[in-house]
Order: structure tokens, then sequence, then C-alpha cells
């Protein structure tokens, strides 16, 4: 389907030529009236939210007054900041000087709550994010009444995280600018906010870090994210000026470098820490002495790191590395990191090193080397497995071994709970990596099924063949039945299927897959897990004689077994299994001819009485999916011979089943049906399609609804589309059967097949999606009708009288009903006020509550409640 | 303390315990896997089974053509079946006190044991126990009897003869121990020999051993048992189960703190789990009904087809098969499903708590009520009126040989619509199918085996503790067909000790103690006295008297008085004169206050040397030597009986006189 009707002009083929040639001056001619416009808006805030502000102002700065909760503030803020993205700050500070005497007097106030001060000051610094603005706030010593550490650090309110927090966040806000990184470091802010890194609130600490990456990446720091090399050019060209310009900037850069010296070298862990995470932080986009002192500083601080054993720093230090990995191998390669990095792999616990393995294969500026030393740690226990069955294939461009400490990640396999979680990881990470390009072509994919095959017997309590008595061999005992670890291979199989080349191993992993699905025991999301699989290996052997015998000696029998599983999610997952299947081979004869011989169908017909409503949905959809595979044998015209059977059973299910899934499932199994007919052309569908739109518009499911509207839509669409009046603009028209005779026969047949019914009960449904899509349909053909007006005879009469709307509807809109019970339907059409209504549905009912005046009314009427509870209480 | 191990079945256990002075034989199970080398039983004439061909050696110089016959490439026997009955030569039979029986499928072999063997003992069973396993007897023998067959055969049970017969007759073992099956009246004479019990009740075996049933969450009345004197307790843990099912579940914590648990009937198939098996008997089964077929399930008359029943009140409803007929088909199927009902008192809480509401306990009431399952004692008379396809036939006997079973392989083996479900683990279900082939019908083989595996025996031994666990030895090595399953054996420490048929075993525990009681009169005359803190002694004379292995001290006989007589007393009819005891001595001589007491005696020259076990004082000027040791003190010095007494008053001036 083309577009959203009625939003789309209904152009030729010529005309649209012409518009796109013209689209490069349109778009300029549309941004520059956008620009226009929002430029008239950003004169001022809205006239209801700016009549507000003041007395909002006033109610917060009050500290008589009850505070909002922290959500209405944050609401508040967020509003703010959406709105100095949109109106030049110093317009706003302008047009509504209470803002400015809000942060004067709450800054300067002794009893404000520590709330409203946080709001304050982060208000503070959004506003003065722009220049202008700030040398505006600076003027009337906002600023510094606001950021001046002094005066905080003697008020007792400073005890308070909540106001260290937003005085870190509002110099955040703030420093977007050289006035304001000017102002900050001649106030001598930046000793307290030094201070503040290791404070003992975790969000003051962490604040503090990401403020002070951004002085340290303050010149360079894009607003977005540039490229790698564009950064780095920037900072070979800047950093000499920067330097010269801003001595003070320099000076700080080197106290916040000292601190980070002192903290790695402190040994204590919290310090080192929020170092290493400054260093992570900025690495990447500060000035290149600023990233040589901090990579030596690190590099210096592996040492103490990994002599006292401080595991809880090793996950900070492995984001230091990866930021350094991103930003040094653009320049050079750098050895010490490729070593630093090599190191770590080894020496890191494989559950540590297999994720940080899968963070450097992700990496796109990684040297190769790294990456292939990376995917062999991430192979490392699928290795061992294959060591386990004693395979002696060596593979041509395997990847190098890992060269790490064998008898730790043996023991970790011997353990029951580290092997799975170990393996999980591995497995799920050799998805990743076989799904990137240049690194797979380096993998043993054979080697790799033959593990993956392996854990998935052994889950499954299949026997492996080893000779090996060792621990790790006991411990895989322990993960018969696994359903964590089974998922995870499962995972990985599917990556393998789409490996190219894969297809040779497609008959061994599909037997070991089979035996998944026959064992009783399969837990039901691993069975769901496998079907999806074996989907996917199937695809990639569609072309193989061994698919058509699996599907009938082994894959068939085992879905009708497990159409009658006790378990009705695996019935359920049996049954989408079926209709994937269906859609992915329903060109392949043999498979078309498998599925009719395999006596499925009358196993599906029996699930559409299933008790649970979800299995007789999946049932709708997959019975709906057959009645599209032909059978070769039997003629094109009698699919299975059953199709007359599921409309019956299908029309039954609509006006019967209790439940909405299975309605909805049949309602869009129709759709399916209508927008690319299976079998019987529209004509024959008549008789069932107006019962079918009969009992889905009297539904009381909106969803059913709504889908028999997409279903009305599709018909409309197909009638219109045959007399030449396609909703699609990109259609190439019909010119032969162009006419308007035409159109009135398709509208006679839409009235024939009850749509117009349809449309209207919906329109007037107290549901609104229901009465949305209606509307949006009704608009279209009212446009469509418009368009040809002259060709329409006014013969489609539209009975008025079982409408309950139907009345009040024509007496507003002032149709002359008079005696009439019947109007025309053009007439009826035109006198509705559609596009009235689609402006008022298009509205959430919810536009009211979430629109800033209602946040500032909500704030408003608290204040005025608690006076009121104040009164009551004496 | 002896086990004498009379069955090589791990799940069919009979062993005899020697205990103390008791023989007691726990479990009688009747290993029916022999009948596997028999034709079936047809109960009408089948004449693709009559007419098989006889059995001639390749070289032609054996002809057994009427006792053995040739179907699809194997050999069978051609006579009624025969049973494999506990070894009788071990242990004489006839000393044997008392049986206990632990669940119903392990009493089958009860009147091969208490019949015609001098057997005089009591047979100690639960009430479902005792009926349930009358019911499954009394099958046993109707499935026989109602199908008579003269011709006995014997000759190929010579060993030179069945040598040369092929495989897997040639290897069957012990064939010469084989037996008929017993007669009702056999059965009612072994049965009337049951003493009923209930859980937890103690039973006192001689006043030697007291004897107590405990659930054990298999079977309705299923137990183990504990055999414990004052001062040692064996478990008797056999055919067991965890699982939620009908019956009471297990009593595990009464287990715990045993010298010696002798574990048997784990599950026989250790890698089914019962519930995906349950699962796979319905989907198979709706799969066989909506196709069209007939499905045929060959059972045991009790026991798991209650689960199965109850499994499927729930699934044809869900499944649209509550139009098709579940026929339930034995001579006892109507006692069974009715004595079910009546044992509420041994099922679970939940089905308890439903006989309260009133409503029966297991839901096959209501299907028989809403016809859906109907129950016949036979193929004949009604069933045959009523019979209607497609149905659901449960039926025995599960090794397919006797029974309706056998008419059913016969009518419905051909087409390939119809399936056969195996849900009993005991056979082999390509053995019991070899005298059908070939088949055209679909089998499924899904044993549903709730005993306990191995996992949870595992949890169940680290939570009871037992010192020493004594099993058969296919639970201490994994399963044959699935050699790389270390998961599927008994690994323990100390390890397990195994047992085999015939086996007898020295149980690993001595006894050490026994408890005698004192009489109220002779406590009183006790005088105890106190040599340590919180401990006491006294001295007892006291005359001790056992009776029914109960051991009583009694105040000894006080001496007659003298009666008044002027004849001389004889020296010989003078009763013993009764001396008083000696006093004990207890406490330990410090050495440096013996030496300044001796100083002060007067005795100067006194040399010590250590030894090993204390020291010996020479007194140099009195030649005397006293030996100090941790248990006695010896002086020796010669002729000086003076020095002697001082020395000896000496030492006992630092020890306690009791």
């Amino acid at each position: 389907m083309c577009g959203t009707p009625g939003t789309q002009p209904v152009v030729g083929g010529k005309d649209r030529t012409i518009l796109n040639d013209r689209s490069v001056s349109w778009d300029q001619v549309t941004a520059n009236r956008h620009f226009n416009k929002l430029s008239l808006y950003m004169v001022r805030m809205d006239p209801d939210c700016a009549e507000l502000l003041p007395q909002v102002c006033e109610v917060l700065a009050d500290p008589n007054q009850a505070v909002p909760d922290d959500t209405c503030l944050e609401k508040l803020l967020d509003w703010f900041t959406v709105l100095t993205g949109q109106v030049p700050a110093q317009s706003l500070l302008e047009l509504n000087p209470c803002l400015i005497s809000f942060i004067s007097s709450v800054c300067r106030s002794k009893s404000a709550e520590s709330s409203i001060l946080a709001f304050a000051l982060k208000l503070a610094g959004l506003l003065a994010s722009s220049e202008v603005a700030f040398q505006l706030l600076k003027e009337r010593s906002v600023v510094e009444n606001a950021f001046e550490y002094r005066g905080w650090i003697e008020s007792s309110h400073w005890e308070d995280a909540t106001v260290r927090s937003g005085w870190v966040q509002g110099l955040q806000n703030m420093l977007k600018h050289w006035p304001a990184m000017q102002f900050m470091l001649e106030s001598g802010l930046l000793k307290a906010v030094l201070h503040l890194q290791s404070d003992q609130s975790l969000f003051v600490a962490s604040a503090t870090n990401q403020l002070l990456a951004r002085i340290l990446t303050f010149p360079t720091a894009p607003e977005g994210d540039l490229s790698m090399e564009d950064a780095c050019m920037v900072d070979e060209k800047k950093e000499h000026k920067i330097s010269r310009d801003h001595d003070e900037w320099t000076q700080g850069t080197g106290e916040i470098l000292k601190l980070v010296e002192e903290s790695l070298a402190s040994n204590i862990p919290f310090r080192v820490h929020q170092s290493l995470k400054l260093i992570g932080l900025s690495l990447t986009h500060c000035q290149p002495h600023v990233r040589e002192v901090l990579w030596q500083k690190t590099v210096e601080a592996k040492e103490v790191l990994l002599r006292n054993g401080h595991s809880s720093l090793t996950q900070p230090f492995l984001e230091v590395l990866r930021a350094a990995v991103r930003t040094f191998s653009c320049t050079r390669e750098n050895s010490s990191i490729v070593t630093l990095i090599e190191d770590m792999l080894c020496s890191l616990s494989p559950t540590l090193a297999i994720p940080f393995a899968t963070g450097i294969i992700r990496l796109d500026n990684c040297p190769q080397v790294l990456k292939d030393r990376a995917a062999a740690i991430i192979l490392q226990p699928l290795d061992h497995i294959t060591a386990l069955v004693g395979s002696q294939q060596k593979c041509s461009g395997t990847l190098p071994n890992s060269d790490c400490e064998h008898s730790v990640w043996e023991e970790q396999l011997s353990q029951k709970s580290s092997c799975i979680s170990l393996l999980c990881l591995s497995l799920t990470s050799t998805s990743e990596l076989l799904g990137l390009e240049p690194l797979r072509q380096n993998i043993c994919v054979q080697s790799v099924i033959l593990s993956v095959t392996t854990l998935l017997k052994i889950c499954d309590g299949g026997p492996i063949f080893t000779s090996s008595t060792s621990h790790v061999s006991k411990a895989f005992r322990k993960l018969i039945g696994c359903s964590r670890v089974q998922k995870c291979v499962l995972d990985t199989l599917a990556a393998l299927s789409h490996f190219p080349g894969s297809d040779v191993y497609a008959e061994d992993i599909l037997s070991v897959l089979l035996l998944v699905l026959q064992n009783p025991d399969t837990d039901q999301n691993v069975f769901k897990k496998t079907l999806q699989t074996t989907l996917g290996w199937l695809s990639s052997c569609s072309q193989s004689p061994f698919m058509s015998l699996f599907l009938n000696k082994d894959l068939f029998p085992g879905m009708k077994k497990r159409l009658c599983d006790v378990r009705w999610e695996v019935r359920d997952s049996s049954l989408e299994f079926l209709t994937h299947l269906m859609l992915q081979f329903q060109g392949n004869p043999s498979f078309c001819k498998a599925l009719s011989s395999s006596g499925i169908c009358g196993f599906l017909m029996a699930l559409l009485i299933d008790p649970e409503s979800y299995v007789r949905a999946s049932a709708v959809y997959t019975l709906g999916q057959m009645v599209c595979i032909t059978c070769p044998e039997k003629g094109p015209t009698s699919p299975l011979g059953v199709q007359d059977e599921i409309f019956v059973r299908f029309t039954d299910i609509l006006a019967q089943d209790t439940e909405g899934f299975a309605r909805r499932a049949v309602i869009k199994v129709f759709c399916s049906w209508v927008r690319s007919p299976p079998l019987q052309p529209l004509e024959k569908m008549e008789k069932h399609l107006s019962t079918v739109l009969q009992h889905g518009s009297h539904d009381l499911d909106w969803e059913v609804k709504v889908h028999t509207l997409e279903l009305a839509q599709i018909v409309i669409d197909q009638l219109l589309e045959s007399s030449g009046h396609s909703s699609c603009p990109y259609n190439a028209v019909p010119s032969a059967r162009n006419t308007g005779a035409d159109l009135a026969e398709s509208l006679r047949k839409l009235h024939r097949l009850t749509i117009f019914h349809t449309l209207f009960s919906g329109l007037f449904d107290c549901d609104r999606p229901v009465a949305q899509q209606a509307c949006r349909i009704l608009l279209h053909l009212k446009q469509v009708i418009a368009d040809n007006i002259d060709d329409v005879d006014k013969t489609v009469l539209f009975d008025l009288q079982e409408c309950k709307w139907g009345e009040d509807v024509l007496k507003k809109h002032s149709v002359a009903t008079d005696t009439r019970v019947c109007v025309d339907i053009v007439e009826l059409l035109q006198s509705l006020d559609l596009e009235g209504r689609q402006q008022v549905l298009d509205k959430s009912s919810d536009h009211l509550e979430n629109s800033p005046r209602s946040l500032m009314q909500d704030i408003l009427a608290a204040a005025h409640t608690a006076e009121e509870n104040i009164a009551d209480c004496y | 303390m002896k086990l004498y191990c009379l069955s090589g079945h791990p799940t069919l256990p009979c062993n005899v315990l020697k205990f103390k002075s008791t023989t007691i034989m726990l479990d009688c199970g009747l290993d029916t896997t022999a009948v596997l080398h028999f034709l079936p039983l047809p109960l009408v004439h089948s004449p693709r089974l009559s007419k098989l061909p006889g059995w001639v050696s390749k070289d032609g110089t054996i002809s057994l053509e009427k006792e053995l016959k040739e179907c699809a490439g194997r050999v069978f026997v051609d006579s009624l079946p025969e049973f494999c009955p506990p070894e009788r030569e071990l242990v004489d039979l006839s000393t044997i006190d008392v049986i206990l029986i632990s669940n119903y499928h392990c009493m089958m072999a009860l009147p091969y044991i208490t019949e015609h063997t001098g057997f005089t003992g009591t047979v100690y069973a639960t009430e479902p126990t005792l009926q349930i396993g009358r019911l499954l007897m009394e099958e046993l023998v109707a499935f026989m009897e109602r199908v008579p067959k003269a011709q006995s055969a014997t000759c190929w049970k010579n060993k030179e003869i069945q040598r040369l017969l092929p495989g897997p007759l040639k290897e069957a073992v012990e064939v010469w121990t084989w037996r008929r099956c017993y007669s009702m009246q056999e059965v009612n004479s072994a049965l009337s020999k049951v003493q009923l019990v209930g859980y937890s009740q103690k039973v006192e075996l001689f006043g030697a051993v007291q004897v107590t049933p405990l659930s054990s969450g298999y079977a309705l009345g299923s137990s183990n048992w504990i055999i414990q004197s004052h001062y040692e307790k064996v478990s008797y843990v056999s055919g067991s189960s965890l699982l939620t099912t009908h019956p009471q579940p297990m009593d595990q914590s009464s287990l715990k703190n045993s010298d010696v648990l002798i574990l048997t009937g784990l599950t026989q198939i250790p890698t089914a789990n019962p519930d995906g098996m349950l699962g796979e008997f319905c989907s198979n089964l709706a799969m066989t009904i909506r196709a069209g077929g007939n499905v045929l399930v060959p059972c045991y008359s009790s026991g798991v087809i209650y689960d199965l029943l109850e499994c499927l009140y729930q699934f044809i409803d869900s499944a649209n098969l509550a139009s098709t007929p579940l026929y339930f088909i034995s001579p006892v199927a109507n006692s069974s499903l009715e004595f079910s009902q009546i044992f509420a008192e041994w099922l679970c809480q939940n089905k308890q708590s439903k006989v309260y509401l009133p409503e029966p306990p297991f839901p096959h009431a209501e299907l028989i009520q809403t016809n859906k399952l109907k129950h016949y004692p036979g193929i004949y008379g009604d069933f045959s009126n009523e019979f209607r396809q497609p149905c659901v036939v449960f039926t025995g006997h599960p090794s397919l040989r006797f029974g309706d079973v056998v008419h059913f392989m016969e009518l419905w083996g051909k087409s390939s619509l119809n399936t056969v479900i195996f849900t009993e683990p005991d056979f082999s279900y390509l053995d019991a199918l070899a005298p059908y082939q070939p088949l055209a019908m679909k089998c499924v083989y899904c044993p549903i085996d709730t005993r306990l595996n191995f996992h949870q025996v595992a949890k169940l031994l680290k939570e009871v503790q037992p010192l020493h666990v004594v099993c058969p030895e296919q639970y201490t090595q994994p399963p044959p067909t699935q050699s790389h399953r270390s998961d599927l054996m008994l690994e323990l420490q100390p390890p397990p000790m195994p047992y085999r048929r015939c086996s007898v075993l020295g149980l690993p525990f001595r006894r050490r103690y026994e408890r005698i009681q004192l009489l109220p009169e002779l406590a009183k005359s006790l005088v105890p006295a106190e040599i340590k803190p919180g401990i006491s002694v006294a001295t007892v004379s006291a005359v001790l008297q056992t009776k029914d292995n109960k051991h009583v001290l009694q105040p000894p006989p006080k001496p007659a008085p003298a009666p008044p007589s002027k004849k001389r007393k004889r020296v010989i009819e003078e009763p013993p004169e009764l001396m008083s005891p000696k006093p004990l001595l207890s406490g330990a001589l410090p050495l440096e206050p013996f030496l300044s007491l001796l100083h002060k005696h007067g005795i100067m020259e006194v040399k010590v040397e250590d030894t090993p076990d204390g020291h010996i004082l020479h007194l140099q000027a009195e030649d005397t030597l006293i030996q100090l040791e941790e248990d006695s003190t010896h002086i020796v010095c010669d002729n000086n009986e003076a020095l002697r007494a001082t020395l000896r008053d000496l030492v006992l001036r630092f020890l306690q006189k009791l």
C-alpha cells in the first residue's frame, strides 16, 4: 500500500517528474517557511505559559509554599531545555524577567528547599549556555550569585548532595563557550570541582567527572560526535592556538591531570576508579598533549592495579583501554596499547576477558592483530570442547592460539556455575563474531560447528565420544537439560546458518536439531528457538534433495506430534514455525508436495478449537497461509481441498470465539488474502467478505475493529485501483478503464459489501484508533469522489435508519433529512465535517495533561491546596 | 549382620537380612522378564502363531519343533510362560521369620516363598499393598488359567541344547529355576500369612528388633522400612518417589542416622523424565486418534494407570477427544478402579481432602460416570457389543505375552493407523514386540517410572547421611546402553557396597552395645559415688536374666535363712557364702607427693626410673621395687609382708575407693 490516504496529492507520473526537478527549491521553500514559523513562535513562548510563569516562579521562590515534587521540577527543566533549543535564551530572559529574579532570589535565600535550589542552579546554567544570555546574566550578577563557590561552602545548604549535584550540573550546562570557561577558572571554581570528584555522594562524584571531562575536552569536544579522523585533525591544528590564547584553561587542565596522577597513585580504590572513569570519558576527544599524559598515567597505573588486584577497578580500566584503541589507532599503531591489551586479554579472568574481547572486535579502528587475538579468546571455550571430542581437524586460516593460561580456563569450565556462564558468554560473542565480515574469514567454521553441535548434544543428554576423564568433561555432564546454554547454542547455530558456504553442514546440523525437537524434556522456550534455528538451516539448504527427505521423514511427523503436545506453548510455537516455513517455501514444489501429503492440515483444523486462544489464533494464521500453498497434484484451484471449509470455520470463529486473539487473526488473514488473493479472486470471496466486515465492525475488541477497517481499506483500494482511482499516488493509471462509470460501480460494490456501514460505525466508535482509521479512509474516499464528482451518479443510497448516530449527526451537519432515511453517500460524505473530526481525533486524549501549561497549573494548584490544608489545621 | 541377595533384579528385589537373632526377608519381587522368551498366549485361535515353523538346528541334528518356534528371525518357547522366582538355595526359606513387603509390585513371588518351603513366619504389608497385590496376582493367575496349555517345554533347557540355540534364548540364565505361575489356592494361602501394618507403626520382632514401615511415595500403600535395635538402625529403601503423584509423599526424615541403608528400586529409565513422557503419551495418543487410529496401552491394572487416566481426564477435553471411548480391560479392572477410591488415608493430601467434600479422590470416577471410560473383565461379552473405534484400550499384560493385550496386538497390528504406547518400564518394548513382527502399527515407547532418579537419590543420601549404602551392582556403573552417562550412577563416599544375585554381604558394622534393664529394687540398693564432677559410679551385684532377647538385671537371691534343724549341716549343702566385694579403686598416683610420703615414713633412698608406661621406684635400702603404671601398681618385695602392707597403705591413700 502506498502512502496515507488523504495526505498525498494524487499526481501522475508526469507531474511527479516536475515536482522532482524542482525538489531542491521546494525543500528550500519549505525550510524557509518552517524557519519563519519557528522564529515567529520563538519570539515568545505560548502566551498561556508566559502568563503562568511569573506565578510559578513566585510559588517556587516562596519558601513558605509547598515544594512540588521532584518530578514536576524535572519536567519543568525538560521544558526549558526544549525551549532553549528553540528560543534564544536572551529573548527568553528579556520577555520573562521573572526568571532572573527567581534565580537571584532563590540563590540568595537561606531558607529555600534544596530541591528548589538545585533546580534554580540547573536552570541558571541552562540559560547561561548561550554566550549572549551568559553576558546578560553576568551583568545582572546572576552567574556569580548562583555559582560563586565561597558563598555556597559557607552555607548549610552545601551539606545537601542535591544542591552540590545541582551546582555541578548547572556549571556543566553552562560550559558551552569560552566566557563561561573563563568565568569558572577565574573564579577559582575548579578547585571546588576537583574536590567534588571524590564526593561521598556517587551522583555528585559522577556528575563532577562529567564536568571535568567537559573541561578537558573543551576546545575540541564537538556538540555531536565527530568522526575520529575529523577529531584528530581538529586536535592538531587547534592545540597550539588554544594553549596560546587560554592560559587559564591550560593551567586548569594541568591541575586536573595532576589530580588524576595523584588519584591513580593513591591506592584508594574509589579515587582510582573515578580517575579511570575520567580518563575513559576524555581520552577520545581531548587535546593530543593531554591525551599523551593521560595515557602515560594509565600505563603506569596498570602496574599498580594488577599488583594490588583490585577487581572492582578492572572494568573502568578496560573502558580506558577500549577508548585508547578507538583514539590512538587513527594516528599510529601504538605498540604499547596492543601489548597492554594483549596482556590484559590473557591475564583477565575468562568471564571478564570474553566481554572485553567482544568490545575489541566491535571497534572499527582496531589493529587486525588485536581483533584476531580477541576472537581467539572468544572461541577459547569452544576450542576446549573441540579438544574434548578429540578432533584432529586443522582448519586453514584458523585464528592464532590465544596463548593464555589453559589451566585457568579449564578450572572455570570444570565448575558447573562458571562453566555455564563462560559458555554462554563465549557463544553469544561468537554469534556476534560470525556477523563481522573481515573477522569471520579467519574463523574455522567447521571447528565452531563441531563444538557447538557437540555442546547441543551434551545438553540434550546425548553421548560424546571422548576418552578424556578430565574435570571439564565431568562438568559438562551437568549441562544436560541446561536451557540457558541451549538457547545460546541455538543462537550461534542460527548465526552460522547465514555463513557463506555453511549449507554443506546443513544435514548434520538439522539432524542434531531434530534430536532436540524430538526430546520430550526440551524446555518450551528452547523448543521455540530450535524451530527458529531449524528454519534458518532449512532455508540454507532449500535446493538440496536432502530437504525433501527431511521434511517427509522427520520434520512433518514430528510436527504433527508437537501439534498435539500437552503444553500450549509448544503447540503455538509449532504453528508459528509452520506459518514461517510456508511463507519461506511456498514457491518450492517439493515442499508443497511434502506438506500436502503430510496430513498436517487435519491437525491444524483441530487446533481451531484449541482451549488456548493463542493457539487458536496461531492456527488461524497457519491455515491462512496454508490456503496459499498450491498442491501440484491437485491443481491450483483446490488447495488441499479445504478452502471453503476454512472460510466457514473462520467466519464462525469471528462470530463466536470468546477471545480477541483468534478473531483478530481471522481479520488479519482475510486482509492478507484480499491483498494477494491466494486462489480465488475477490468476487468469489464477496460472500464471506461482507459477513467478515459485519462481524468485525460490531466486535467488542477495538483491535478487531481497526483490522476490519484495514480490510475495508484494502478492498476499497483494490476496487478503486480497478476503476483507475488508486489511493496510491505512484500507481500507474490504467487509462482504458479510468471512467466515472467504473467509480460509480465501485461505490455500489462497496455498498453491497457493507463497507460504508463499517466505515461510519467506525467513525463514531468510542475507541479513538478506530475512529481515526475510519476517518482517514472516509477522507480519502471523499477526496476521490470530489476529484471525480462529475462522473459519479448519485445512486448509492445509505440507509440511516439503522444508525444510532444518523439523526444527531445529520442535524448537526444540517443535512436535509426531512422524512428521508436514505441519504446519498456522496452527499453524506460532503456534509460530514470529516476534516474537523480528524483534527479532534489526532490530538491524543492526554494532550492537555502533557502540556507545559498543565504542568504549571499543577504546580500552582498544589501550592493552593497546601495553603488550604494549612488553613484547615486551625 | 549379613545380607543374602536372592534376586539380581534391582527393582524387583528379594534380600534376606540376618540381624541379631532374626531372619528378615526384604521384599519378594518376581522377575517376569523370562516370559519374553515365550510365544504369546492368544485368547482366540491365531492362525499366524499356529503356523509358525518349528526350530531345527542348522545341521539338522537337533529338532525341537514342538517346543521352539521361529518368528521373524527369533526363537520362542511354545509353552506356558514361566517366571524366574528368587533364589531358593542360598537361604533355608523355612528359617525366615518375617517378610517385609514394600509395594505391591515387590510381592509377586510371595507364593513361591511361603508355599511348600516350610515357611512359618509372618508377612508384613500395608492394606493397599495387600489388596492391590492380591488383584495383580489374581489377574496373573486368570491370564494364565484361561488359556490352558498342556504342553510344557523342558528339553530346550538342557545345557547342551541351550548352548546351541540362537540368542537371546541361548543367553538366558538360570533357566532350570524358572517356574510356572502359581495357582489361586497358593495365592490365597500365601496372602493369609500377611499381617497388616500402618505407616510409622512399630512392630516388635521377638524383642530383638523393631520394624517400621514409612511412606515411600511411589504407589498406594508403598513403604520403606526401618529395622532397628536400640543401638543399630538399618533402612530399607525400595521403590520410592519424590514426585507429586497420587500416593502419600515420601517420609525422608525418618531415614536419617542409619548405620546401613539398603537402596533398591530406583527408576529403570533414568533418562526419561515422567512429566515429559506423560506429555509424549498424550500427544501420541491425540495424534493417532486424530488420524483415525486406535491406541493400545499395555499396562498393569494398578499404579501408573491411575495417573494416566487422570492426565487424560484433563487432556481429552482440551484436545477435543472427549468423544473417544477409553476402555480398561482386565479381570480386576473394576476392583482396581474402586479400590483406588477407598484408600483415602494412603493418598496425597490433595486427594485426601477431596474425600471430605465429598468427592472421589481420583477423577476416573467422573470418566466412568460420563461413560468416557468403560471397564470390562475381558473382551468377551459386554465389551464386544459396545466396542467402538477409534478408541483407547488399556489392558495387560505389559509383556504382550498373555492377557487381553495379545488379542488387540493381533487385531490392530496390521494397520499403520494404530499405535501401541508402552508406558510400563519393566520390559524392553522391542523384545515384547518381537513375536508380532512384521508389525505395521506404530510403536511408541513412553516409559513412565516415577521412582527416584540418580539426581534425586544423591540429594536424598546427602540429606539422610547413612554410614554405609548397599545397592544392586547395576547402580554403581552407568547403564550399559549409555556408558557415557557418568551421572547415571551412584557416586558416594565411602563407595556403596554392590550386590548381585546370590551375593552374601557381611554388613560393615559391629554391634557394640546391648540394652539391659535394672529392676527397681536393685536400682534402689545402689550407692553411687561421684568420682568426677557429674560422674557417679556404683558397683552392682546382680543376676542377669535373658528372655525373648530382653536382658534384665535382678537382685541376687538372698541366702535362705538357715532352717532350724538340729541335724548337722552337710558342708556340701551350704549355700555359697556371699563375700562382700572388694572395694574398687580409682584415681592416679602422683609421683612427687608419693615420694614425699615415703620420705615421711622413713624411706629415704628412692631411685626413680622412667619407663614408657610410668615409673619404677627402687627402694634401695629395703631392696624393694614399686612399679607405677597407668592402670596398675605393683609392689615387689620379698619376704617382708609388713613393708608390703605399709607400702600398699601408702599407695591406697592416693586412690579413691568404691
